[in-house]
């Protein structure tokens, strides 16, 4: 129970850290390009979002192969566990959307 | 050493991007008059073109009527006709040519002094007034020419 726990944490600062980080260093690209720094870092929050949650998890194939034995299985415990990583993935992946949309005092997409 | 420079290079991207966070909100208005004022650009040039073709267009206008008038009206309508009609068919090549471009001279000397008949008449027309724009007005004076008729042997 501790070890999942250690995962689903650091699972969700992984995706916090994709999104802060590819949203910030991101518009610093945009800067150089010319373009809207504040623009570009909602753009960027919004289509990062998908690929933290992928990153955090290490790879889509495991998981969706874990959830499909799980189903498939009647593993109720595997499951739920892969669930629970997508879930804590998701969620720091929206807290750092949410940050960096207070950051720039833009509205949600 | 090179802990130092990552360190360096690191503190130099969290500046930028404190500095990007700081000035984003004016960047973006300035980013967004920028834009406003592409769209301004582009419509007032659009206009512009278009005005400089109307303006193209006015200048070069082209002969579409000539008009006849006397300066003294004929007694005869008949006659008046007969001559205006004479006078029209000398004055027909004009139409379709540029009003810029025409020679002034070539207009005025065409009917200046020209003896025209009209019902077996002659009369020598001498131009008074030139109009020439879009729609070319003459105003002649006409002094019958005796002797020159062509029933007279």
């Amino acid at each position: 129970m501790g070890r999942l726990l250690d995962t689903l944490t650091i699972n969700a600062f992984i995706a916090f850290g994709v999104i802060l980080g590819g949203t910030l260093i991101g518009s610093l690209g945009a800067v150089f390009m010319g373009q809207a720094p504040g623009h570009s870092m909602l753009e960027l929050a919004g289509k990062l979002k998908i690929w933290a949650l992928v990153t955090a998890m290490g790879g889509t194939f495991d998981t969706i192969r874990a959830i499909e034995e799980g189903f498939l299985g009647w593993q109720v415990g595997t499951l739920a566990k892969q669930l629970l990583l997508i879930l804590s993935a998701f969620l720091g992946a929206h807290a750092g959307y949410l940050l960096v949309l207070h950051l720039t005092g833009g509205r949600m997409r | 050493m090179k802990r130092y420079l990552a360190l360096i290079l690191l503190g130099t991207i969290f500046g930028a991007v404190l500095m990007n966070i700081y000035l984003s909100r004016r960047m973006d208005e300035l980013y967004i008059s920028r834009e406003k004022l592409k769209v301004n650009l582009y419509e007032t040039e659009e206009r512009l073109k278009k005005m400089e073709a109307q303006w193209q267009s006015h200048r070069t206008a082209l002969i579409k009527e000539v008009s006849i008038q006397f300066h003294r009206p004929l007694d005869d309508q008949f006659l008046e006709l007969a001559l205006r009609q004479q006078i029209l068919k000398l004055t027909q090549n004009l139409v379709g040519e540029e009003v810029e471009t025409i020679p002034y001279p070539l207009v005025v000397h065409l009917l200046d002094q020209r003896i025209v008949e009209a019902d077996g008449k002659h009369f020598r027309l001498t131009v008074k007034t030139v109009i020439i724009a879009e729609k070319l007005t003459y105003v002649l004076d006409h002094v019958p020419q005796m002797g020159q008729n062509d029933d007279e042997p």
